[in-house]
């Protein structure tokens, strides 16, 4: 058993006791890869704190029938994909040009024609394809992309065999291609 | 597969392509949670748990409020045991009367009645398994 999953254990059995510290802990270790994964998938990103609350609600609800069958991190990562997908059915996607990027840097002007510029502009272009991807296409790619987040975990979360995942994500990446060619 | 790539020119640029996203991808900014999120989420389980035991008082008192009126009402018939009995064979007889008249209006229409509740609950039915596909 891997040290994580001990520390986790042990998170979970002091959560189920109703230890309040115990969940702040757990909200603590795992807020930036929620957050982080929700302000990928998210259809509005001013949402994405909201979002992330409701995960930890739900998490904090589920846990006394957490089983520890799968991983923490692979039952959160299920949780945000739900809390994600039930969000985007409610609202579709709109990335206005007027929002800022995600590292908080302003749009640059179009005409300065410099590398950044490119690089901004492609990452643009590439998030404008991201939100057309499919549901799960979308989850596969924002998190493999994301720091600490293993093939293994994704396979677990999505109950998909590890060779699945791969295509699937190697068919994720082809169709974000095409969109960006469109 | 390199001399390939050097001599034709699609290829490059498709592979070029290829490159540049998966650059940007592994670039992608990584978002930080804002630095209030925990206290936001603890306050938000604090209100739940409140909220929750609220409704548990309130089914609490509820029952109180229903056990004291059996008590107060089985004193008040233990005092008036005659005419505690009389009121009860009444009230049988009343609906005893009530349900064999509504069962006799009934019973030319049970089967209608009995293939639309079919007929709706399969519809719930498949709605469900339909909403449970779709969230998967």
């Amino acid at each position: 058993m891997h040290s994580d999953d001990v520390d986790d254990a042990d998170l979970v059995g002091r959560c189920r006791k109703g230890d309040e510290s115990a969940f702040g802990d757990l909200v603590e270790t795992y807020q930036h890869l929620v957050y982080g994964l929700i302000y990928r998938l998210a259809p509005d990103r001013t949402q994405a704190g909201d979002l992330a609350q409701d995960v930890f609600l739900r998490i904090h609800r589920g846990l006394p029938y957490f089983r520890g069958e799968a991983r923490l991190s692979t039952w959160i990562y299920r949780i945000v994909q739900h809390v994600c997908f039930e969000s985007r059915g409610r609202r579709r996607a709109t990335v206005s040009l007027d929002q800022p990027l995600p590292d908080g840097s302003r749009r640059p002007e179009p005409g300065r024609a410099d590398g950044a510029y490119a690089d901004v502009e492609l990452r643009d272009r590439l998030e404008k394809a991201m939100a057309k991807l499919p549901d799960q296409y979308r989850f596969l790619i924002a998190a493999h992309y994301l720091r600490g987040v293993q093939y293994e975990a994704l396979a677990e979360s999505l109950n998909l065999p590890l060779g699945t995942i791969k295509t699937h994500l190697y068919r994720a990446k082809r169709r974000l291609r095409e969109l960006l060619d469109q | 597969m390199r001399e390939h790539f050097e001599s034709c020119p699609p290829c490059a640029a498709a592979l070029a392509s290829a490159r540049r996203i998966e650059a940007a991808l592994v670039s992608w900014p990584q978002a930080s949670a804002p630095a209030d999120l925990a206290s936001a989420v603890l306050a938000r389980v604090r209100e739940e748990r409140w909220t929750s035991e609220q409704r548990i008082d309130r089914i609490f008192n509820l029952a109180i409020a229903f056990a004291l009126v059996v008590v107060v009402g089985s004193v008040a018939a233990l005092a008036n045991l005659g005419g505690v009995i009389a009121a009860a064979e009444w009230v049988w007889g009343v609906g005893a009367a009530t349900s064999a008249q509504l069962a006799r209006q009934a019973a030319p229409v049970v089967a209608t009645y009995v293939g639309a509740a079919g007929v709706l609950m399969s519809a719930m039915i498949m709605w469900w398994w339909a909403e449970q596909r779709l969230s998967l």
